[in-house]
């Protein structure tokens, strides 16, 4: 348990899918008041009319205005107020947008509170309970509200009334405060007084004191009963100058400025309703704040009379628009990924238009809309409820399609074949198997969608009842897995032969092969890809030759379970000895060996970012955004053609604003010393007397059995042995062009812009991996000068036609990532590049590359494939760490 | 076993799972707004478990594998209703699921909003189980250890699962990766979940017991 609780004194802590603490050193928090059906005419009509969609965008537009808390009332006549707030609260739950603050059930009735609380999961407000009813009924209240786990919010209210003087409100707040403390156990950080904001300048010389009542009760309050913070209704207060919204914002921000000056710690608030209060006009202040405050007797003549003056007009609202101005495939991204509704219509229209059939639309612009939702979903940047969200919108633009899609198929509107999906028992995802049955919707399948968690019995009891075609499985945890076996056994022993369709994130070819295939014998099983596979298969399966169809794929299945098998087997290792008496050896006195030019370590701050743009290496960016194929040829494709050539050109376009604006700065160090080889490690020398060693990397040798010929590499064979006097040299680098970006990528997660976010990572990382290139290529030319008189092209150089290499730590040909540790202490990398070693030994920041150069002529990358345990015990000694560790590290090749 | 050795006391928790129904997620994408199970009639289920579990002997209730922080707060409020009928106070732990690497709960919260949502109730401790092994449960443990006012329980699963859905983490890669939470005092309780054997927490409870002053119950699976 930690300290900070104990001292502190009682936090107010409340929770939407993000956490909001309020502490007496917090801000004011804002309270959003729009979707309120009392204070707010438009969005009690559209309760009334049930336009569900429209009242969310108050809400989405109150979140994204600032409000760190929304308050939803539906107390109104006409209205079922238990019956809107569930509906209302429920679609809000689905908004992860609006869903991230915390609500405030506002009602004055119990069982409209009390409908809120039983649907949403983050710890809310209650607004309000009060001494109203007698003591009894509040502690009743009470103590449910803290069953439910909810702060409160407490009226100065009792049973003679509403308090509307100083004593009366602090009389009644310190009678409630001591009953939720003592008697219900109330913890106190959750009490929340409401000390009655009313109405000022009215007219009348009851109401003069309101507000200065106000702020005098708030005071006490926070100095006489402990942990408990003080709210209020803020616009109550301008109430006799609705219409003027110059004066009532500038009521607002005074109120609130002397409000929080007395202690006040949120408050319901429109923020578009609110001026800042440093640019109050000063007259106008001075007249406000005479009312406020009761400051003489003419305040409100002289305020009334200013207002006449001002009469201006409502602040436009500010809301960023800016995507609005993409082209279309960035707009319907942009709408999918944010799950926004409002403009999908428009623009999948506009989509249409410029399509030559409406499917394309689907199959085009939407569903490159899709990858990128998947693409972040996949990589924890978006989660399940915006996912879910995304995957509306795309409903809703196939909707809009669906009428220019009936009217495509001329007549041949029978469907091809009736298809039932499922995501299994137990797993909610979804998203992959709606993708794949609107393509197969389009596709002119009829689809029987049972939705998520749906029980094997009711999968095979409504294949039965409508007669279908074939049933498709999907899944995205690993329990599906058993899940779908499970299912597989059923259709065997139930006499099923349709075909079963396997997809969904942790499904595989090997899995279906081995697992599922060999259980449902009477009918095929197909492991589904991705939703492009689902209809070829679909047609293959359901054609007339759908026999010959179905046993290829029972034949590769088979030749899957076969060699999985041997695999499994015989992993056909041989002893590190073995291995070492089969390592590469090389005629040392025939193999080239250049004096390098430069011995020690150089350091570049600044590399030219216009140089490094040349020698970018395109084809790993695409594959980044899952767009397969090489470049340039990928901007041709016909798949991926027109959605490469946009990223490449966004790509381009922010390359060169990163190149003009100076976003980052490319730094790199490379070092190049006497080496050579004692058995598999290599020892780097101070100088060229070759006796004291400064470093040593350790490297691993291949363990697989090999044809005759073929040496078992490690590493340390590109550099000439000891024993042999030959004096060798080796190099390493580190190279970074990610200084400078967590500014930027900040800025674009502010602005949700996931996709400018992700491009810019992913153009740094092609930079870095540019600025290795460059590097390389001069120390061939130049600083170890082996190679002075190469001449190679960018495609030559992505073809890696040079000689020599340049493996990272921790990939293939040496997977153990604790090397960096001795390249970044030789290198100083850290102190000449900025770029630091996580304790996982990521390098920091992300676009970073680091290697070691060989310069022998046979050198070549490859793979350490799997290792034995004699290596790792023998490895670990030599690098003083513990076997344990050292299988840690090398936990993915051990083959033992 | 406790009667057997009265100096190495056993406690049995009774464990409360998620149900397989979320009450803050629409199972219809076409339908936000749906819900395939209400807060009372979670309620209702949860409190028939709780008495049954109560009355049973158990003594402590584990509300684990909390997906949807709404079910939780049901089960937390049926076992309020139930201990006042039945005049018990057993402790009661919580322990919710981050999904996956977006560090939140499937119903969408982050782990310091859940740790919010379930403080109202004097918990024995709170924490996470299932879904990730012990490395990846990390960070979010790390929240609950500095935010938690209660003691902090771990139950992960034996590392992530292979492609065919089993666990290849033996024991003592486990126990290894545990004793890293226990050398930053990052909990209180520890145990195994998916993927987990008697094996797994005998590993578990051999590092335990090298840093038991902060333990209060060795080990467990769920």
């Amino acid at each position: 348990m930690n300290s900070e609780l104990k001292t502190n004194t009682y936090k107010l802590k409340l929770s939407g899918l993000e956490p909001l603490v309020v502490t007496s050193e917090s801000n004011f928090v804002n309270v959003g008041e729009r979707t309120n059906v009392t204070g707010s005419r438009a969005f009690l009509r559209l309760i009334k009319e049930d336009k569900y969609d429209e009242a969310l965008e108050v809400a989405r537009d109150q979140v994204e205005g600032g409000a760190q808390i929304i308050d939803v009332n539906m107390d109104e006549g006409m209205i079922d107020g238990v019956q809107a707030m569930t509906t209302f609260l429920n679609l809000v739950m689905a908004e992860p947008d609006i869903a991230r603050v915390p609500v405030m059930i506002d009602s004055s009735k119990w069982e409209i509170i009390e409908a809120g609380l039983k649907v949403v999961q983050g710890k809310c407000v209650v607004n309000s309970i009060s001494l109203k009813g007698g003591e009894e009924e509040f502690i009743r209240q009470a103590r449910k509200v803290r069953l439910y786990g909810a702060a409160v919010i407490v009226m100065a209210f009792d049973e003679q009334g509403q308090a509307d003087n100083y004593e009366r409100r602090i009389e009644i707040c310190k009678r409630s405060y001591d009953i939720l403390v003592n008697q219900v156990g109330f913890y106190p950080g959750d009490i929340i007084f409401d000390p009655n904001i009313f109405p000022v300048a009215t007219g009348m010389d009851e109401h003069k004191n309101n507000a200065l009542d106000f702020f005098n009760a708030t005071k006490w309050i926070k100095e006489n009963l402990p942990g408990a913070k003080v709210s209020g209704g803020v616009s109550n207060v301008s109430f006799s100058f609705r219409g003027n919204n110059v004066v009532r914002e500038a009521m607002h921000s005074a109120f609130l400025y002397h409000g929080i000056q007395h202690g006040m710690d949120m408050g319901i608030v429109n923020p578009t309703m609110l001026e800042v209060y440093d640019e109050i006009p000063k007259d106008l202040l001075e007249r406000v704040e005479d009312v406020l405050l009761n400051r003489r007797d003419d305040a409100t003549e002289r305020l009334l009379d200013f207002a006449e003056t001002v009469k201006g007009e409502a602040k436009a609202k500010e809301k960023d628009l800016s995507w609005r101005e993409g082209t279309v495939q960035e707009r319907l991204t942009h709408s999918l990924v944010h799950g926004i509704l409002e403009f999908i219509e428009e623009d999948v229209e506009a989509a249409r238009q410029e399509a030559e059939k409406p499917l394309h639309v689907i199959e085009g612009p939407l569903m490159a809309g899709m990858n990128v939702v998947g693409d972040l979903f996949g990589s924890g940047k978006m989660f399940l409820p915006q996912v879910v969200k995304s995957a509306r919108v795309m409903k809703k633009g196939v909707a809009y399609l669906l009428p220019f899609l009936e009217a495509e198929k001329d007549g041949k509107s029978r469907a091809k074949g009736k298809i039932l999906m499922a995501t299994v028992k137990g797993d909610v995802h979804d998203i992959g198997k709606n993708i794949v049955g609107v393509v197969m919707a389009c596709n002119n399948y009829e689809i029987i969608d049972l939705g998520v968690m749906v029980p094997p019995e009711k999968i095979l009891e409504e294949a039965k009842k409508h007669e279908v075609d074939a049933i498709g499985l999907s899944g995205l945890i690993t329990p599906s897995l058993d899940e779908m076996v499970h299912l597989a056994k059923e259709m065997e022993r139930q006499g099923f032969d349709i075909p079963l369709l396997i997809g969904g994130a942790t499904t595989s070819k090997i899995h279906t092969a081995v697992k599922i295939d060999p259980e449902y014998k009477k009918g095929p099983v197909i492991h589904v890809l991705d939703a492009s596979k689902s209809v070829p298969v679909l047609s293959g399966l359901l054609s007339e030759k759908s026999s010959e169809f179905a046993v290829e794929y029972r034949n590769e299945y088979f030749q899957l379970r076969v060699s999985h098998s041997k695999r499994q087997a015989a992993k056909n290792l041989i002893s590190i000895e073995e291995a070492r008496d089969n390592a590469l050896v090389s005629d040392w006195y025939s193999v080239p060996i250049t004096h390098p030019n430069f011995i020690g370590v150089k350091s570049f701050k600044g590399l030219d970012l216009y140089t490094l743009r040349n020698y970018i290496d395109w084809t790993p960016f695409f594959l980044t955004w899952e767009l397969k194929g090489k470049f340039p040829d990928i901007l041709e494709s016909d798949k991926y053609g027109s959605e490469a050539t946009k990223l490449y050109n966004d790509a381009q376009d922010m390359l060169a604003r990163i190149i003009k604006e100076k976003w980052l700065t490319a730094n790199a160090v490379i070092g190049i010393w006497p080496a050579n080889t004692v058995e598999d490690d290599i020892e780097i020398y101070e100088d060229e007397s070759r006796e004291d060693v400064m470093a040593t990397f350790h490297t691993l040798r291949q363990q697989g059995k090999k044809g005759a010929d073929i040496p078992n590499l490690a590493l340390s064979d590109y550099v000439a042995p000891k024993e042999s006097t030959i004096q060798d040299y080796m190099g390493g680098f580190v190279v970074t062009a990610g200084e400078g970006i967590e500014k930027h990528i900040e800025r674009f997660e502010k602005a949700h812009d996931d996709y400018n976010s992700i491009l810019l990572k992913a153009v740094a990382d092609r930079l870095a991996e540019a600025g290795a290139e460059y590097m390389h290529e001069r120390v061939r030319k130049e600083f170890w000068g082996y190679a002075s008189d190469e001449n190679l092209n960018n495609e030559q150089l992505v073809k890696e036609q040079y000689v020599g290499i340049r493996p990272a730590p921790g990939y293939p040909a040496q997977p153990d990532h604790t090397e960096k540790i001795t390249l970044f202490k030789l290198l100083k990398a850290e102190e000449n590049t900025g770029v630091s070693l996580t304790e996982s030994m990521a390098m920091s920041p992300a676009a970073s590359v680091s290697g070691l150069y060989f310069a022998h002529p046979e050198s070549k990358y490859f793979p350490i494939g799997k290792i034995q345990k004699d290596q790792v015990e023998d490895y670990a000694k030599r690098k003083g760490m513990s076997v344990d560790k050292v299988e840690k590290w090398l936990a993915p090749v051990l083959g033992y | 076993m406790t009667t057997k050795e009265p100096n190495k006391p056993r406690f049995v928790a009774g464990s409360i799972g998620p149900t397989n129904r979320t009450a803050s997620l629409s199972p219809d994408v076409n339908n936000p707004g749906f819900r395939a199970v209400s807060f009372d009639e979670l309620k209702i289920a949860y409190a028939e478990q709780a008495k049954a579990l109560i009355e049973g002997g158990v003594d402590i209730l584990l509300v684990e594998t909390v997906f949807d922080t709404l079910n939780a707060k049901a089960a937390l409020f049926a076992i309020d209703e139930v201990q006042t009928e039945l005049g018990t106070d057993l402790p009661i732990m919580v322990s919710g699921t981050i999904t996956d690497a977006s560090g939140r709960t499937l119903s969408g919260q982050t782990a310091e909003a859940f740790l919010i949502s379930m403080s109202h109730m004097n918990l024995l401790s709170i924490g996470f189980n299932c879904a990730l092994g012990a490395n990846q449960l990390m960070p979010y443990l790390q929240v609950l250890n500095r935010k938690a006012d209660f003691a902090v329980s771990a139950h992960p699963n034996a590392g992530l699962p292979n492609e065919f859905g089993q666990y290849d983490q033996t024991p003592e890669e486990m126990a290894d990766l545990i004793e890293e939470y226990l050398k930053l005092g990052l909990v209180n309780i520890i145990g195994g979940c998916c993927g987990t054997t008697p094996e797994h927490i005998a590993r578990i409870a051999e590092k335990a017991a090298v840093y038991s002053s902060q333990m209060t119950v060795h080990s467990s699976q769920i």
